[in-house]
């Protein structure tokens, strides 16, 4: 633990170039993600964090082909899936793709699982639409599935409906969906933020331990720095549609070089420390259909220069590993 | 008192404002439609004792089912406690005479989770704050205007925002009205069920900042219901950690986080995200989950998921030990 | 001069302002709109418009066709009816009778169902499923059956009619009144008006009935025209508004039995129900679609 993140230099899976999705209102063009680049590695855990209006969730649903058009539409960049790119796709190839390659767990237990179908069908059903198996194997896979995601007495439970468990069983449903065709890549929209602080902790486990078994390329969409701490191994933060800072997990925790960064790392209460007073930013998050012109941050940034008015700050490097859009580092 | 005050770390002794002894809420479950008959009681709160003192705030954590909101709506007189009582000032005031149930009512208010429920969207801001003023105080027209002006820069916002509807406000804005209009009687205790986190993490801050300041400039004190450890400790000056309906650790919070003492209090700090990704976690994530308050376990009620359990668990309730004055638990290992 | 400074900064706008102006009402249902205005306002207005008595004619006159027929005379322009009476000021008179029995109706109906939908909703319990099995079973009963048992027993008059209209309206306005109120008890800001010790009839009517009245006004515009049908048909069946009264529905029996010499009796009242009923349902529609949150919330 103590070597400053284990060099990951297994291939890339998933290439994000320039990225562009905007949304068409009454209120004009809302860039909601505006130019995002990553790249993601095999076994590698990446976090985007970000607040509501980041953008976050627009670059998973994006990754997805599942932002709704219109209003929205993928404008420009390239989602490249081991060498495939997602953005050229037709729908038709993308429904191929979805949930066998790249795979989705969303926050919301409740509403991802569909209330009249017990759970056996519904992992079942995930796993026929992308295997042509006789229905006797279905099965067997179901129950695999299921106790992979530690899923007590699988084979009374396949008969349950969603409302005969807990949240946490429901969680790991939709965990055992989300992994039941093995993707390569697999994302993870704030899937604990709605569990009590135990569950958590035994869901965080469970997805490391299913990641480690499978290798697979885990992205986090949170807006916890817990989780990040404690999951992932390189971080983006988002700030009003791009990626302001990006970095190994501890050069973000420990050198954070956007103002954005580091205020909100400063203002979370830390469990194993008394602090006297958070440090908080000021004013709100921005609203997209109104950014102002330059560095999207400034009208909330303690280091703010004229510059920053007027111009948006380039990618500039901290280490090979860690950069931060800020002119600050200039 | 006289330990209280020998023990450095426990000094103040701010005189106790509220204090709930015994307190149990049981919900009767029933069965049938005409004729309704009960089946079985749900145990959400199972005899919880606690002080709010004077300019102090007092946490509640617990996962969710832990009967913390139960609490929180008997202390606002939203429930009638199946048993136990709630003094306020050395005042019972459930039995109290209806000019000393308003007198409380006014005293004890409330800020709610999630800002977009607890404001109602027809009202402007000036009636929304105004409310409890009208209700329990006998102000000019005037006066309340003025008041209300007052109460908007106190907590941040701008005396002309009192003629906007509260949809015209941001979610850190709306909880600002609510700790405006929560103010606005100058209430001794607020409860606060949970007030940051339906916030934007950027915002959290600013509205946990702003309550400590108020809690200084208002005197007032706090009783903050919350699930995240981190917030509980950077704003309580006590801290009760509630299991299945029960108190099961109970203390003043630098005591309390240094000296965690329950098996319970230990695995929610260790479940509990950590601030950075170099602190190293003790492995002790429980099994299994909470237990239903129907019927709930036997002896203590964390031991089917205890990792230190004996076979008296099963058998007898805990009895309450003091480890250090004012930090009690109950647990078979003390 | 500053007014004239002032004006002549707002005159090159002026146009522009009237152009958006009317840009927002390209989504209003101008046609039914136009149809209740002129509804309205001749049910008002009735005795001023109407050219003849509505209620005396010449058996000289009788069943004379519309202007534009052979024979038609530009005195009835809508003709007349076998006792030689104004087609249109029968019309315009009608639209008076369906005017007041539908207002009068939806605001009995209204206020009993409000009542019985916010002590339901808020108290629940007995109280509730008593309400609510009342308004099962007036659901279950045919109105138009019921409305004719309770003519031949209480015997024919306005009140009557406007009774009967109102018990076969409130259970709507209750049913849904109630459901909202179970809502909105739950929000938080209910509950911080208990805590803030704000009294029952405070809270119900300050906090809860406010936020019913968007429900409240839609179901109305859609029970106007239900009500005006219920109304039209009870006259059509001879049971409604005592006669020599004009009412719609009672024109078109009248014309029944002449379809085939004067079609036009029936003809005219019948469209005039028509056009009133589909502009209030169409109006109606609109509305919901504007005042209505969970709608709202869909677009």
């Amino acid at each position: 633990m103590t070597t400053s993140t284990t060099e990951n230099t297994s291939p890339v899976v998933l290439q994000v170039d320039g990225l562009k999705t905007y949304f068409e209102t009454r209120w004009g063009t809302v860039k909601a993600v505006d130019g995002v680049s990553f790249n993601l590695r095999r076994g590698e855990t990446l976090g985007i964090v970000g607040e509501s209006g980041s953008g976050k969730s627009v670059t998973m649903l994006s990754l997805m082909r599942l932002i709704p058009e219109p209003p929205g539409r993928i404008v420009d960049g390239q989602i490249l899936l081991e060498g495939q790119d997602l953005v050229q796709m037709t729908d038709k190839e993308m429904s191929g793709i979805r949930g066998s390659q790249i795979a989705l767990i969303i926050q919301d237990p409740m509403t991802s699982l569909n209330p009249v179908f017990s759970i056996g069908n519904q992992v079942g059903e995930a796993i026929k639409i992308h295997q042509d198996i006789p229905k006797r194997t279905v099965v067997q896979q179901v129950l695999d599935v299921l106790r992979k995601v530690n899923i007590p007495a699988a084979e009374t439970r396949v008969r349950d409906y969603p409302h005969q468990m807990s949240g946490g069983m429901r969680q790991r449903v939709v965990g055992a969906i989300g992994i039941s065709c093995e993707p390569i890549v697999l994302i993870a929209d704030e899937p604990t933020t709605s569990l009590d602080v135990t569950i958590q902790a035994q869901y965080l486990k469970l997805l490391k331990e299913l990641q480690e078994a499978s290798n697979i390329g885990l992205i986090f969409i949170t807006h916890d720095f817990g989780i990040v701490a404690k999951m992932c191994d390189r971080v983006a933060v988002m700030y009003a549609g791009r990626i302001v800072e990006m970095g190994d997990v501890r050069d973000i925790f420990n050198n954070p070089s956007h103002p954005y960064t580091e205020a909100l790392l400063a203002s979370v209460p830390k469990l194993e420390e008394d602090v006297d007073r958070l440090y908080s930013i000021e004013g709100q998050p921005p609203t997209l259909h109104d950014l102002p012109t330059g560095c999207p941050f400034a009208p909330r940034c303690q280091y703010v220069m004229d510059k920053c008015q007027t111009t948006y700050p380039t990618q500039f490097d901290v280490s090979d590993s860690h950069y931060a859009a800020c002119w600050r580092l200039e | 008192m006289t330990t209280l005050e020998a023990n450095p770390v426990t000094q103040t002794t701010n005189e106790v404002l509220l204090e709930a002894n015994g307190l149990k809420k049981h919900f009767p479950v029933t069965k049938g439609l005409l004729v309704s008959k009960v089946t079985g009681w749900i145990k959400a709160v199972d005899g919880v004792s606690f002080q709010v003192r004077a300019g102090e705030t007092l946490g509640i954590v617990g996962e969710s089912g832990c009967g913390k909101s139960t609490t929180a709506k008997m202390l606002l007189m939203l429930e009638e406690p199946t048993e136990g009582t709630i003094e306020y000032q050395g005042q019972e005031i459930h039995n109290a005479n209806a000019e000393q149930r308003r007198a409380y009512r006014s005293s004890v208010q409330a800020v709610f989770q999630d800002p977009w429920s607890s404001l109602n969207p027809r009202m402007r801001v000036r009636d929304l704050i105004a409310e409890p003023m009208v209700i329990n105080l006998n102000l000019s027209r005037r006066e309340m205007q003025d008041r209300v002006g007052k109460l908007l820069n106190d907590v941040g916002l701008s005396s002309y925002h009192a003629n906007l509807y509260p949809h015209e406000f941001s979610g850190g804005q709306r909880q600002r009205l609510a700790i405006a209009r929560a103010l606005s009687v100058e209430p001794r205790v607020i409860v606060l069920d949970e007030p940051v986190s339906a916030l934007d993490v950027s915002i959290r801050a600013q509205i946990m900042n702003l309550l400590m300041d108020l809690q200084n400039e208002y005197n007032v004190s706090y009783l903050l219901i919350a699930h995240h450890l981190a917030t509980v400790r950077y704003m309580c000056d006590w801290v009760a950690v509630m299991y299945l309906g029960q108190i099961v650790e109970y203390g003043r919070t630098k005591e309390l986080f240094d000296n965690a003492s329950h098996p319970y209090t230990k695995a929610l700090m260790n479940a509990a995200l950590p601030s950075h990704p170099d602190i190293e976690q003790e492995e002790m994530i429980l099994t299994g989950e909470v237990p239903s308050p129907l019927n709930p376990p036997e002896g203590c009620r964390f031991h089917p998921r205890c990792p230190f359990v004996m076979d008296q668990c099963s058998r007898d309730i805990p009895q309450v030990t003091e480890l250090e004055p004012g930090h009690i638990v109950s647990c078979h290992l003390y | 001069m500053a007014a004239d400074a002032t004006l002549v900064v707002q005159q090159p706008a002026a146009p522009a302002r009237i152009a958006r102006k009317l840009w927002q009402f390209r989504r209003w249902p101008l046609i039914p709109m136009f149809f209740l205005v002129l509804f309205v306002f001749t049910g008002i207005f009735a005795p001023l418009i109407a050219p003849h008595d509505p209620e005396r004619g010449g058996l000289r006159d009788r069943n004379l066709p519309p202007a534009w027929e052979a024979g038609g005379s530009s005195e009835f322009l809508l003709g007349t009816d076998h006792l030689g009476r104004d087609m249109l000021s029968r019309v315009i008179f009608g639209a008076r009778i369906s005017l007041a029995v539908a207002g009068v109706t939806l605001g009995v109906g209204m206020v009993i169902g409000v009542a019985s939908g916010l002590i339901a909703g808020w108290y629940g319990g007995w109280l509730d499923e008593f309400l609510m099995r009342i308004v099962d079973i007036k659901l279950a009963i045919p109105t138009i059956l019921l409305a004719l048992v309770l003519v031949l027993a209480l015997g024919q008059s306005f009140l009557i009619i406007v009774a009967i209209l109102a018990i076969a309206v409130w259970p709507r306005f209750a049913r849904n009144v109630r459901g909202e109120v179970l809502q909105l008890k739950t929000m938080d800001f209910v509950a911080l008006a208990k805590v803030a010790g704000a009294s029952t009839p405070r809270i119900l009517f300050i906090h809860i009935f406010p936020g019913v009245i968007n429900t409240l006004i839609v179901l109305a515009t859609l029970e106007v025209g239900i009500v005006i049908l219920l109304e039209s048909t009870l006259s059509f069946l001879g049971a409604g508004v005592p006669p020599p009264t004009p009412a719609w529905g009672s024109m078109v029996s009248d014309g029944r039995d002449r379809l085939a010499v004067a079609w036009w009796i029936s003809t005219m009242p019948g469209l005039a129900i028509m056009l009133v009923v589909l502009s209030m349902n169409l109006f109606g529609d609109w509305l919901r679609d504007r005042l209505d949150p969970r709608l709202r919330q869909l677009n």
